[in-house]
């Protein structure tokens, strides 16, 4: 179980961006997050995988403080690929960067393996989309936030990504947390969705 | 009939013009330690039939009052300029590095390295030079030195800029996240980053080195006078153009101001190379 406890936060010198989030996924789960831009979504997002340190109140994993140290059992996947990769790297060693990535988990997305020896920006954004999906998807993880990851896709790369992450989330049971302003896709991949003003901003 | 203008032709892209010139200087700087090893003892032997020769075909630089040839005196000197500003660049930009990276590992250090760098930006160049090479005894060792520690803070801020922007990258945010350690994303996903602004720093910091070694030499706190530094032979200029023995001071000097313009160009070729952004000008 991942659970955001009261959680809030604030830049440095701005004012709280929310002070009291509070919402729990279960593995296997696909929760939808709706709300409009630019109301702290993906901050919340980047608060329950680690990428930032909450101001207040804390993220627990089975009741346990997130651990910061090692591979972290929750991954963040963000909307834009091109600032997800390093534009340095070749596929293949962003690839293999958690860990050596599974034949399968490659078919399954379409990543071909002509890719490996690519630079970033020589993949379409889909293709770079689907390379950072695979690879989040290393032996230790449990829970994926998908931060808009399809909003900048075509509507049969979204269809396809959306596939592949239902099903790994019936068979390995991942957890995955779907934010996005699109109410419509939430209402088609999440088995139930918040409304964030509700969870995070209080009555 | 009226003549019917003649299309120009297609204007060169900047950027290549950028390269071509880099390219041209390149040659330069490197034709000149070849051709000071290459003259043996040209310009070191003295000869005393031709002394203080006016410039001539023979002699296109004159020769000094040893009756040495100054062209290449003036070669030599470049070449050794060449030498320390070498060494001592290279030392400046791992002493960038080093502190660019000792500053991003805590706020603490941060703030120690931020006033380092401060203090040494304002403390007045040529005097915290003359200090440094005088209290090292003089000679090339102490001159490589005195230029290496003045010349790292304008490189260690643009580096600690970057270094800063790299850390709040998504991709290094994801492999802390990985469990990655600082050591190794510093490796992997910084450093391919901070190279490229290495070796510009590295070329740009040349001329400033060349030019610090000569006006160090001048003044008498650098480079042994046996030695065919252009500072030193700046300085011998000195008491003989009065006499109206213009051409030993201008040549090595216009030379050195040639060399520096070199860099300055390699320079610029080095930054419309690896800076992606440029590359549509």
């Amino acid at each position: 179980m991942l659970e955001a406890r009261a959680l809030g936060f604030a830049h440095p010198e701005g004012p709280p961006l929310f002070t009291d989030a509070t919402l729990a996924i279960a593995p296997g789960e696909i929760v939808g997050l709706h709300g409009p831009s630019g109301i702290g979504k993906s901050t919340l997002g980047r608060l329950l995988s680690g990428h930032l340190a909450p101001g207040w109140g804390a993220v627990l994993l089975d009741g346990a403080p997130l651990r910061m140290a090692g591979f972290c059992p929750v991954q963040y996947l963000g909307q834009s690929p091109m600032h997800m990769v390093n534009p340095r790297w070749r596929v293949g060693a962003i690839l293999s960067e958690a860990s050596a990535p599974e034949p399968k988990t490659l078919a399954a997305l379409g990543i071909a393996e002509g890719w490996s020896a690519r630079y970033p920006h020589e993949l379409s954004g889909g293709q770079l989309q689907r390379v950072a999906i695979a690879r989040a998807l290393a032996p230790g993880l449990r829970f994926l936030v998908a931060d808009e990851i399809s909003t900048m896709l075509d509507a049969i790369t979204q269809a396809e990504i959306w596939a592949f992450l239902t099903r790994l989330a019936a068979e390995r049971g991942i957890g995955i947390l779907a934010i996005s302003h699109d109410r419509a896709l939430l209402e088609a991949v999440a088995t139930r969705t918040l409304e964030f003003r509700e969870i995070a901003l209080g009555p | 009939m009226s003549a019917i203008p003649a299309i120009a032709a297609a204007p060169i892209g900047r950027r290549v013009s950028t390269l071509r010139t880099a390219a041209a200087a390149a040659l330069v700087v490197l034709a000149i330690p070849a051709i000071a090893l290459l003259s043996g003892r040209a310009g070191i032997a003295p000869d005393f039939a031709a002394r203080l020769l006016p410039p001539a075909l023979a002699h296109p630089f004159g020769t000094d009052p040893l009756g040495r040839d100054m062209l290449f005196r003036t070669i030599k000197g470049l070449a050794l300029s060449l030498q320390v500003g070498l060494v001592a660049s290279l030392l400046s930009v791992l002493i960038a590095t080093a502190l660019a990276l000792l500053g991003a590992t805590s706020r603490w250090a941060d703030e120690v390295v931020g006033f380092l760098v401060e203090t040494v930006m304002g403390l007045p160049h040529i005097v915290l030079l003359i200090l440094i090479a005088f209290a090292l005894g003089g000679g090339t060792g102490a001159v490589i030195v005195a230029v290496a520690v003045t010349h790292w803070p304008r490189l260690t801020r643009i580096l600690r800029a970057e270094i800063l922007q790299l850390r709040s990258a998504d991709y290094v945010r994801i492999s802390r996240r990985f469990g990655k350690s600082w050591f190794w994303i510093g490796r992997r996903h910084m450093l391919p980053h901070l190279l490229p602004q290495m070796l510009v720093g590295l070329l740009l910091l040349f001329p400033h080195a060349i030019l610090h070694e000569a006006a160090l030499s001048f003044l008498g706190f650098g480079i042994e006078p046996a030695r065919p530094a252009i500072g030193i032979l700046l300085n011998e200029a000195m008491g003989y153009l009065l006499a109206g023995r213009w051409w030993l001071g201008l040549f090595p000097g216009l030379c050195l101001v040639g060399l520096v313009l070199c860099f300055d160009a390699i320079g610029n070729g080095a930054r419309a190379m690896l800076d992606p952004r440029a590359s549509e000008d």
